[in-house]
């Protein structure tokens, strides 16, 4: 994984940076054995209420 | 305005923070300035049009540098500093609606990476003795922005929990020649009735002295001090535990759960602090499924904490939910 950054500024004289990514394809594959997909059609309840 | 006022009792700084009054609270979704800019609309605080994690100072900082000057003068019994300090916003995604618990592991993973930046990078100034890496989610919390993100307050000042949490891992290592969190770990899997989830290298479980009912603890087996210390290996590892703790935090009532999570680490103030062991802390604020676990007369006023549950029964619920650790606590990269 290669993680890149760009400082700029934005208003107010404060910064901002942005951050992006190169994974490599085996990274971008998902946990191969747990069930961490498995997650269940939930209500929103809690924070978008 | 903002300061540093002392507090002579209980001898802890407290931030006065006037100006975030005026913070942006609950803006419709189509005025989110956590969003990206697109063409046309309203300008957020991201000039993009696309971006993958940002990291911005906040426009309403509790502290900031340089700091204002106090607005009142100090007397001997009434300290008063500058409230000098960096504060910042991390952006997860530029999507809206979700949550940290739907990102991917390698989303998830990336987020760690600049979590380790921002430590290392926000320590490094001379002024800033600790960063505080954390997320508030959920309005139950008090969160002003729904979009998934998190903050940091890099501190002139060790807070006065983590310097309790410093204090205690220090006289525990000088009299038993032993990491106080390395004994937790090791006390909690030898139990093995809290534990929640675990991979080779971390792993989670709500500790025998909980104070809300599902406040999990996630800590590397090897003892680490911060997250820039944490290796290639350990960092994926944390990712996939971290996404299988917050899956399971929504899959237990089947809504998204409200939580504080914050990550302890050592101070950057130049001392050694290798005695220390970094943890992350999650604290929901629910104590079932439509109540909430309020901190009242004698947690607000006395600092004692009342926990309705127990540890073992609450753990157990966890490890049942989906992704289930029931059989085997174990999960595997």
């Amino acid at each position: 994984m290669k993680m890149n950054k760009e400082r700029i500024k934005i208003e107010g004289n404060r910064y901002l940076i942005y951050y992006t990514f190169e994974n490599d394809e085996n990274e971008k594959s998902e946990c191969s054995s747990c069930c961490c997909n498995n997650k269940k059609e939930t209500d929103t309840k809690g924070e978008d209420d | 305005m903002s300061e540093l006022r002392w507090h002579p009792v209980l001898e802890q700084w407290v931030i006065t923070a006037t100006h975030r009054q005026d913070r942006t609270f609950l803006p419709p979704d189509d005025y989110c300035p956590l969003c990206p800019t697109k063409k046309g609309s309203f300008p957020t605080e991201i000039p993009s049009e696309d971006y993958e994690i940002v990291v911005f100072e906040n426009r309403f900082p509790s502290l900031s540098h340089p700091a204002p000057r106090p607005a009142v003068e100090e007397t001997d019994l009434y300290k008063i500093k500058p409230a000098d300090g960096i504060c910042e916003v991390v952006v997860y995604t530029p999507n809206h609606n979700g949550t940290l618990a739907d990102s991917s592991i390698t989303q998830i993973r990336n987020l760690i990476e600049v979590w380790a930046d921002r430590y290392e990078e926000l320590g490094g100034r001379d002024f800033i003795d600790y960063v505080l890496i954390f997320e508030n989610k959920g309005k139950e919390i008090g969160v002003t922005l729904t979009h998934p993100h998190g903050q940091i307050y890099a501190f002139p000042f060790i807070p006065p929990f983590i310097q309790q949490e410093l204090n205690s891992s220090k006289a525990y290592h000088q009299k038993n020649g032993k990491c106080l969190y390395c004994n937790i770990i090791e006390e909690e899997k030898k139990d093995g009735r809290r534990i929640v989830a675990e991979n080779d290298l971390f792993v989670a479980f709500i500790p025998f002295f909980a104070r809300f009912p599902y406040e999990v603890y996630i800590l590397p087996k090897n003892h680490k001090s911060d997250m820039s210390s944490l290796d290639d290996k350990e960092r994926d590892h944390l990712a996939n535990i971290l996404k299988v703790v917050l899956t399971k935090y929504d899959n237990l009532w089947g809504f998204s759960l409200p939580y504080m999570m914050i990550m302890h680490q050592a101070p950057t103030d130049s001392r050694d602090h290798s005695y220390f062991h970094y943890n992350i802390q999650f604290h929901p604020p629910y104590r079932t499924a439509n109540k909430l676990k309020y901190l009242a007369g004698c947690e607000s006023g006395a600092g004692n904490f009342i926990n309705d549950t127990l540890a073992e029964e609450k753990a157990e619920e966890l490890r049942n939910a989906e992704p289930s650790t029931a059989k085997d606590t174990k999960i595997y990269l």
